[in-house]
């Protein structure tokens, strides 16, 4: 139990649009709520299945590992489901540790 | 905790044979009087110190009593204390609904029986006493929860027993002291001599047995051993609590109860911080367990290699954050020294089990005679099908060290530094990171020269919110640039100039230097 930090600030909103589902992000996003960033994401993937998922990263702040794990199984669960998965316009720090990790090219194209 | 003292009255009444007569039979009640002759005189009193009781005329020369006692009653410092009425004249029922409206307690019309007026006088005692102790226990038991809910929060045994001796003190207004056994530091003591001035040392119990539940004693002071601090009155009441018998006690001092309420709030508040520090105890052993099972999951000794210089530190995440899967390894294979450094995504026991599997399995595959780009991939493999949903990253890297010649595969991990004569240079091979079976690039090849250093490292060295990672490498490349001759120091020299405790992450750092 971790009582020495608070929880980080995030939000998201989901649009179904006739061809893909939009799900925007805001905030910041590490191992505090990486569950609730998983249940926004399924969710969303499940509100249009077979559907194309775009993540609008541009709001998001600072995601560690934990928040890359959720995006990189949240393409995985995507894929499942017939659709494809894609995160637009993340930059800063955001686009950086993507870069690191070696995913960006990955998560941003949409295969 | 005051004693119960003398009840006060104050008598108001400008006709001095009547103040005389009321003085005297108040008096042989056992009562302390105190007289004011008028309305301004009576305030100045009451102002002065506090009274049990005020018995007021209401025809005083220079103002009405009813008015006296609706300011006795609108002034939040004398609100609470009753008033009686007497009246020298033929009042109806009128008047004494006004008296009693205004705020009095009793209403007294001449000619006043003694025994009346003395029955009244207790009777408005018993009633504001009980209203008293009532208030003073819904205090009591408020400031109860409120220590509760602040040990409750404490991080550490340090603020939980500080909490605990000021959350005594402010409960019942004398200096406290809270003592227990801690899993770092052995038996502690927190001293509150006031609320605001806690301090806390080491401690020695004394060998006596405490009882499993709680219980409350009389002792000397002195045979209890507090720090100095301590009021040096001769007696101390020590209230223990103890939840089982192989658990250590925590016990309680203060000053004795002033009644049966204290003494049991006295008991309440020892069993609260007693199953508070149970829970303490029990994190910070969960905490000393997974550290304990993490560090036995890492390389135990480091090999010898002839030509090169190796130092590795490892910090565990502090325990108010969990364990992470930080992990390394460094063994000879054959002629080759294999170099390794990762982090398993998540923090916990689970995080750490993780890693120790991703080690062994990457020394097997070493050991098979792979490349390190071939033992990445089979390691990606193996997570894909075995540990699915795990990620975790990983530069791993196989080194001649006669020759320098270094062949890496890195796996989302960040960038090595080489360090060659105080100049830094990132080695970056990008690849993803291991858990999503992705196509990889080619290993990288380089050379590390005579006396060039390779420092590896995991994410808790160079990441903080407020800075970027770019820049958090930077800085570390300031500050990595100049290699101490002792390789183990100038490990610690990054750890201390970059990190801050409490860790809240765990921190890996390889230096490998060929002499």
């Amino acid at each position: 139990m971790n009582r020495a930090s608070n929880p980080p600030q995030a939000t998201h909103e989901v649009e179904v649009l006739a061809d893909r589902v939009r799900i925007t992000l805001a905030g910041e996003f590490d191992l505090a709520n990486e569950q609730a960033l998983t249940s926004w994401l399924v969710n969303a993937i499940q509100a249009g299945p077979g559907r194309a998922v775009e993540v609008d990263m541009q709001d998001v702040g600072f995601i560690d590992s934990s928040g890359i794990r959720v995006l990189l199984q949240a393409h995985a669960v995507a894929a499942q489901h017939g659709g494809s998965f894609r995160l637009t316009r993340a930059s800063g720090t955001v686009r950086e540790v993507l870069e690191i990790v070696a995913v960006y090219d990955y998560l941003t194209t949409g295969v | 905790m005051t004693a119960p003292t003398e009840t006060t009255i104050l008598v108001v009444d400008d006709r001095a044979p009547k103040r005389y007569l009321l003085k005297n039979w108040l008096t042989r009640a056992g009562f302390v009087v105190t007289e004011a002759e008028d309305g301004h005189e009576a305030l100045e009193k009451i102002q002065q110190r506090p009274f049990d009781m005020v018995v007021l005329d209401v025809k005083l020369p220079d103002m009405s009593g009813l008015d006296v006692c609706r300011r006795i009653k609108a002034d939040p410092g004398t609100a609470s204390t009753p008033v009686i009425h007497v009246s020298a004249h033929a009042v109806d029922a009128a008047d004494r609904t006004l008296g009693l409206v205004g705020g009095a307690d009793a209403y007294l019309v001449e000619p006043i029986d003694p025994h009346e007026l003395v029955a009244t006088v207790q009777a408005v005692l018993r009633y504001y006493q009980a209203r008293r102790k009532a208030e003073q226990l819904a205090d009591g038991l408020a400031r109860l929860a409120e220590t509760t809910l602040a040990v409750t929060m404490a991080r550490d045994f340090t603020e939980l027993l500080g909490q605990a001796a000021a959350g005594a003190a402010r409960l019942f207004g004398a200096a406290a002291a809270v003592a227990t056994e801690t899993l770092d530091t052995g038996w502690s003591v927190a001293l509150a001599s006031v609320p605001d001035d806690v301090t806390v040392i080491g401690w020695e119990p004394p060998d006596d047995d405490v009882p499993i539940g709680s219980r409350m004693i009389n002792d000397q002071a002195a045979r209890w051993r507090l720090p100095a601090g301590w009021p040096e009155s001769g007696d101390i009441t020590v209230t223990t609590a103890r939840l089982r018998a192989d658990r250590p006690p925590l016990y309680l001092f203060t000053s004795a109860p002033a009644d049966e309420d204290q003494a049991r709030l006295l008991t309440q508040l020892t069993q609260a911080l007693g199953a508070a520090a149970e829970a303490q105890r029990a994190q910070d052993q969960d905490h000393r367990i997974a550290v304990t099972l993490q560090r036995s999951l890492l390389p135990r000794h480091l090999p010898t290699v002839p030509g090169i210089d190796l130092a590795v530190r490892y910090e565990p995440a502090s325990p108010q954050a969990e364990i992470g899967g930080d992990f390394y390894e460094l063994s000879m294979l054959d002629d080759q020294l294999l170099i390794a450094i990762g982090d398993v995504v998540g923090h916990s026991l689970h995080a750490a089990t993780v890693m120790a599997e991703i080690r062994h399995a990457l020394r097997a595959y070493a050991i098979e005679g792979h490349s390190p780009g071939r033992i990445v991939t089979l390691i990606d493999e193996l997570m894909v099908r075995l540990l699915p949903g795990e990620m975790a990253t990983l530069c791993l890297l196989l080194l001649d060290p006669r020759t320098g010649r270094a062949r890496l595969a890195n796996a989302g991990h960040l960038p090595p530094l080489l360090i060659v004569d105080d100049q830094v240079s990132e080695i970056w091979h990008r690849a993803p990171l291991l858990g999503i079976n992705h196509p990889r690039t080619e290993d990288l090849e380089f050379v590390i020269p005579d006396g060039g250093t390779l420092l590896l490292y995991t994410d808790g060295l160079i990441e903080r919110r407020d800075i970027t990672i770019r820049d958090g490498i930077a800085d570390l490349s300031r500050v990595a640039g100049t290699v101490d001759a002792d390789l183990g120091l100038y490990c610690d020299r990054l750890l201390q100039q970059l990190t801050n405790p409490p860790h809240a992450d765990d921190v890996a750092v390889v230096a490998v230097r060929r002499l």
